[in-house]
């Protein structure tokens, strides 16, 4: 019984003095600070916004102009309200295409193989291309005084 | 004056029945909440000693190797990660034959035997290249602490469980080796943490950091609480 206390502190000694020295000449070298940092890019959405391709198109007389009234109650957040006074025959054309985007999403599964102390890496799923949608919206908004 | 209760024999009888089902019922449901507690564990325990052999194929193509390609170029850090590994699977594999009643009754030798392997495998390899592998562990000196005192308290209860037996105090002998069992599962415990904190979006190094405490204090607290529970006086339990 004694045999086995003495010789499992004495590994134990061993160890902690051996693994301490071994510390001290490693802990100053920049592979081993360096060591477990992050270094891979975290895996996020990434979505290439479409390209809305706008055009405005104002029908006006020559004389006439467009005094814009913008009431802070009452203005979205990006569109600008117009009015006139005026007789305004304004036609607002706006086209949009829409490019298809390239998603690359990220599901996180479960797999045996995490159990471990080992990093979990995360899986990428293939690109996903959304079908191509052209929509135009069209305004007219003809004011008769 | 003597006075004899008469109860009738049938009485007797059903008031016997219904002690005697209501004593099965909760041996049932003790027995229920046993397995929900075991059947995880060694579940778990399999799956933690299957992911461990592909590691003895001695190739340096898994992720945990990648992570320390630095230090796996020292061979003493290389020959002390391949003893740990291994000496951690025989415990593990091992112990979930000694908290078995139904073996202990049927053969202590088979108790015995593991028992020895558990103990020598422990104060031999498992605790000292653990005790080596912390100076060099993932994260911050205070998990690398954590880790030297896991190696030091994994020692010493598994010594004192030795001993225990060896003087023939088998109560003392089992609140020790649960204490030893408890940081041979921190293993198993810490890997169930840090895939559930994975899946919460968790960073890397944080989710490393915060599953090693948790495993090993909520380890220490769940034995410390069933020994409580168990003990009369639990205090003496240390001390025994």
């Amino acid at each position: 019984m004694k045999a086995i206390l003495y010789a499992g502190t004495a590994l134990m000694v061993g160890a902690s003095i051996y693994g301490f020295v071994d510390y001290k000449k490693t802990s100053h070298k920049k592979q081993f600070t360096g060591m477990y940092n992050d270094v891979r890019e975290k895996a996020t959405l990434s979505v290439k916004e479409p390209v809305v391709l706008h055009k405005e198109i104002s029908v006006l007389p020559d004389n006439q102009t467009t005094k814009k009234n913008i009431k802070p109650g009452k203005v979205k957040k990006k569109s600008i309200v117009t009015k006139t006074t005026e007789k305004p025959i304004t036609t607002v054309v706006s086209e949009k295409k829409v490019v298809p985007v390239k998603i690359k999403k990220n599901r996180k599964t479960i797999n045996a193989k995490f159990f471990s102390r080992a990093p979990i890496r995360e899986e990428m799923e293939d690109e996903v291309i959304l079908p191509v949608t052209e929509k135009t919206d069209t305004k007219m908004e003809i004011k008769k005084q | 004056m003597n006075t004899k209760v008469c109860v009738h024999p049938s009485f007797e009888l059903n008031h016997c029945m219904q002690n005697s089902r209501l004593i099965t019922y909760q041996k049932a449901i003790a027995v229920f909440f046993q397995m929900l507690f075991w059947a995880p564990v060694i579940g778990l325990s399999l799956l933690l000693i299957y992911n461990t052999l592909p590691y003895f194929s001695f190739n340096k193509d898994f992720d945990f190797i990648k992570e320390r390609s630095f230090l796996f170029q020292n061979s003493v850090y290389n020959t002390c990660f391949y003893i740990h590994i291994g000496a951690g699977a025989i415990c593990i594999g091992t112990a979930l034959i000694q908290f078995s009643r139904y073996i202990l009754k049927k053969s202590k030798a088979i108790h015995r035997i593991s028992g020895k392997l558990y103990v020598a495998v422990v104060l031999f390899l498992g605790a000292p290249t653990g005790l080596y592998m912390a100076f060099f562990a993932k994260g911050s000196f205070w998990e690398r602490c954590l880790f030297m005192f896991m190696a030091a308290w994994w020692f010493i209860t598994t010594l004192k469980g030795l001993t225990a037996i060896r003087k023939r105090n088998i109560l003392a002998h089992k609140v020790w080796m649960m204490r030893s069992y408890a940081m041979a599962m921190t293993a198993v415990t810490f890997r169930v943490y840090y895939i559930l904190l994975y899946l919460l979006d968790w960073q890397l190094l944080e989710n490393y950091q915060f599953s090693l405490w948790i495993s090993v204090v909520g380890n220490m607290l769940i034995t410390e609480w069933i020994i409580y529970r168990k003990s009369r006086n639990y205090l003496q339990s240390f001390t025994t």
